[in-house]
């Protein structure tokens, strides 16, 4: 009975650590059946992690954006898109300090623990995804999605990377309230 | 039974500590609240790296939130010579600390939770002191719980402005 009351507390506290994020905002005063094409800017990724900087993260997080508004209904368009849409990926390293303490790991000289400890041990890893949808002219934000990811490894996260994107663009087009 | 019964307890109790809400409201005495009739939303502030707060979708969101609420409480927006101009802006944090284990023994355990503190003003026009200040701040596991929650926060916030009979 101790164990898997300790079990327990383990799996929720890694759980509560690792659990994933994620959001949507959008202009609740757009109609967007109105779009019917997008072009896809190149994404910017943020972070010291070489699996995330490979270039072929970047590439499979692009080609699941693309699938997944195609599979909205929109079609890909090299000129006058309807839509502009920008991606970013900004990966967050942490440690799990002696007291219980996550600190964000800072890329720099190797040294001791503590907060904002730097290239020290890397516990896990928080990938933070932005979507956004813009309108091409006036240049204005309509749709953002936010996906946080925390993996504890970063391969890991370089998988879930386009399934993460697949999600938020799920909830394209928005549902306008009633 | 007993143990998994304590070990709920303090996982419900650890949320609550998290969820934890504060908020307040500051009025000047010397400003008659009822002689206030429009109002006019000025300027709008948002301090956070989170990218669900820091964009132009959220403080349009907050800011109808805010206008319907003030509407609701008998003041009519308008947009020349407001008798009130409405200030608002957000401070956004995101705290890393520990909380003790979920059973003895075990140490303590890794907490992230983020912070949002709402600030809403209304100022006199040609004064810099304001003549009523609220203030929220929320504490949540997750900036998404956040995003959802500030808006009803200025809700609270403005439901303590006093009802204007139209």
């Amino acid at each position: 009975m101790r164990s898997f009351a300790l079990a327990v507390a383990l799996t929720l506290s890694s759980a509560v650590l690792l659990a994933d994020d994620h959001s949507v905002i959008f202009d609740e005063d757009i109609d967007f059946s109105i779009f019917k094409t997008f072009t896809l800017r190149e994404g910017a990724m943020r972070s010291d992690r070489p699996e995330l900087k490979f270039p072929a993260v970047m590439q499979n997080l692009g080609g699941a954006i693309r699938a997944a508004l195609t599979a909205r209904g929109l079609k890909e368009a090299a000129d006058r898109a309807d839509l502009v849409v920008e991606y970013s990926v900004t990966g967050q390293d942490y440690d799990i300090g002696p007291f219980g303490r996550a600190n964000a790991v800072r890329s720099g000289s190797r040294g001791g623990r503590g907060a904002g400890a730097i290239g020290g041990q890397v516990d896990f890893t928080e990938a933070t995804l932005v979507i956004d949808l813009k309108r091409r002219e006036p240049d204005e934000l309509l749709w953002r999605g936010v996906y946080h990811d925390t993996e504890d490894q970063a391969a890991k996260l370089a998988d879930a990377l386009p399934k993460d994107a697949v999600t938020l663009l799920s909830q394209y087009p928005p549902r306008k309230k009633r | 039974m007993r143990r998994l019964a304590a070990l709920g307890l303090v996982i419900v109790v650890s949320s609550v500590w998290v969820a934890a809400d504060e908020m307040s409201v500051q009025v000047d005495p010397r400003a008659t609240l009822s002689l206030f009739r429009t109002f006019a939303l000025r300027a709008a502030e948002i301090n956070s790296d989170r990218p669900e707060l820091d964009n132009t979708l959220f403080v349009k969101k907050l800011g109808n939130t805010i206008r319907m609420a003030l509407t609701a409480r008998g003041l009519n927006e308008v947009a020349d010579r407001p008798d009130l101009f409405v200030d608002y802006r957000l401070t956004g944090e995101d705290v890393s600390t520990s909380a003790r284990g979920f059973t003895r023994g075990m140490g303590p355990r890794p907490l992230r939770f983020t912070q949002g503190t709402l600030v809403i003003d209304l100022t006199r026009p040609g004064e810099t002191s304001a003549v009523w200040r609220g203030v929220y701040r929320d504490d949540e596991m997750t900036g998404s719980r956040l995003m959802q929650k500030l808006p009803e926060d200025a809700r609270k916030l403005i439901a303590r402005y006093p009802s204007r009979p139209r």
